[in-house]
Parts: structure tokens; sequence; C-alpha cells
């Protein structure tokens, strides 16, 4: 199910957390996302803050969730990586996706980086097809201060693309 | 009204009141319909305020979120009033759900 899991801990203040997996072997059994991610939240909260594994567990989970139920060419590497340095947490997770996806996904976070994102939220926001994948994108931005960076280039008619998300160290 | 499984029990076995334990995270909103068809038959026939109890719901993802709120609107078509107990202890119950309360005025987010 995961394909490599390498953590290395450079020091109390550097941890650089690597996992590579192919969405197929989760697609199989949609209960291994959640227990990829709770397994992934528990090591790296054993690391980091024994606290944060809940607010792990959800992060990797959202993301996860992402690459089973959107990601395209489900056959190849997938990567997700934690990165710690002295100021913020560095997530990212390399997938691949349909160019209209990626679309939508950059006029979610577009919207997402306006002042007004939460005052715009109603009942649209919540009834939309894929208002899951609004509602993901406001948890990253909004509640964990986060900022969303999207790089892609073409792989196989499809998108490889890369999500960054900055979290800024005393939000986490 | 019980549901119970692995991950998750629901229970809906007092009038005006629901408690969710466990772990929800299913594949999509719609697959919430099911679980979650008795609060949305226990707030459409609610008599008082309809109290949505989470405090052990230990992980809901965004799919779940989603459901949680196409619940609230059901409340708001009903005009009724809803609390929702969380847990401030568990992270995305504190971050997450706060700007729910847009989508009814009758909605009281109570952290307990």
């Amino acid at each position: 199910m995961l394909e490599l899991l390498t953590i290395q801990q450079m020091n109390k203040e550097n941890t650089i957390f690597n996992l590579t997996f192919i969405p197929t072997n989760m697609v199989s059994a949609w209960k291994r996302t959640s227990l990829s991610s709770n397994f992934c939240a528990l090591i790296l909260s054993h690391i980091e803050n024994k606290s944060l594994e809940n607010t792990f567990s959800t992060l990797f989970n959202e993301l996860l969730e992402l690459c089973v139920k959107f990601g395209e060419n489900k056959d190849s590497p997938y990567n997700l990586a934690f990165n710690k340095s002295k100021k913020e947490s560095e997530i990212t997770l390399k997938l691949y996706l349909k160019p209209t996806q990626v679309k939508q996904l950059k006029v979610l976070i577009n919207a997402s980086s306006k002042k007004n994102f939460i005052e715009n939220i109603n009942e649209k926001f919540f009834t939309t097809e894929f208002a899951e994948l609004g509602v993901s994108v406001y948890n990253f931005t909004q509640l964990f201060n986060g900022k969303i960076n999207l790089h892609d280039k073409p792989y196989k008619g499809n998108l490889e693309t890369e999500i960054q998300l900055t979290i800024n160290k005393e939000t986490l | 009204m019980i549901i119970k499984t692995d991950d998750y029990t629901i229970e809906c076995t007092d009038l005006n009141l629901c408690k969710i334990f466990g772990s929800m995270r299913l594949p999509s909103p719609l697959s919430y319909n099911q679980p979650f068809s008795p609060i949305k038959s226990g707030i459409e026939d609610a008599t008082d305020t309809y109290i949505i109890d989470i405090t052990e719901l230990k992980y809901l993802n965004s799919s779940g979120i989603t459901s949680l709120a196409r619940l609230i609107i059901v409340a708001r078509k009903e005009n009724k009033e809803l609390r929702l107990l969380i847990n401030n202890s568990i992270p995305w119950q504190k971050r997450s759900l706060s700007s729910l309360t847009a989508l009814w005025e009758k909605l009281e987010i109570k952290p307990v």
C-alpha cells in the first residue's frame, strides 16, 4: 500500500518525511486512505509533537483522498512529503490530474486567497459538485493560514501537478 | 435508531438529539446520505432545538463536513433551531466548523 516511506530527522528543528505510493493500491479499499493517513500521522507526531497527530492525519487524509478520488495515471508513483524547517512547515504532494481538474483547483485556490472568501461561503459552496474539494482548500488556506502553490507540467495527456502547502510553524 | 460500524456510531435514540462517535471518512458527500438520514429526519421532526453532538467524533473528512453543512441547510429550510456540540481539543472541530454559522442564523456551535 505504501511503497516507500522515509523519515529523516536532521535535528530538532528539521524533519524530512517522504512517502511514495501508488494510488491503485488504495483505490481497491477506500479505508486504506484513512489507515495510511493515521499511520503516517502517528509516526510523524511521535517525532514532532504527539498533540499534532489529529492535525497531521486530517491533512494527510485530505491529500490522499484527493489523489484517490481525482488522480489520473493511478498506477504511477505519487509522492507526499513533509519538510519542516525553523520557521515553517511545507507539505508537498505530487499527483497527476486532468487539465480541467487543475483548472478547477486553480479557481478554488485563487478564490481562497481573497479576503472575503469566508464571507462568500454560502449554500452554493456546499451544494455544488465536488464541494468537498472547496472544503479541503478552505481548510488548508483559511484554517492553517497556509499558502498553496501549484506547479504543473504535461504527463501522458494529463498534468503532473505539484501542490505545495506552506504552513506557518505557529499555526500547526 | 443506532447505526454502528467498525469506524463510527450514530445514535439517534432521543428526540431532538443525535450523537456521532468515532471516525467518519466516507468517499463522497453522497455516501453520507444513508448514515445521516436519521439525523435529517430528526431535524425535520424536531419539536425543540435539535442537537448534534460530535464531541467524540475524532475525524470527519471534507465530504463529511460538506454533508454536515447540508444538514444545516435542511434545518434552515425547515426553520428548525440547531445546536452543534463540539470538542475544542479536537483540532479540526475547533478550526473547520465556525464558518458553518454563516449558513443558518439559528445554528449555535457550542464547545463542551
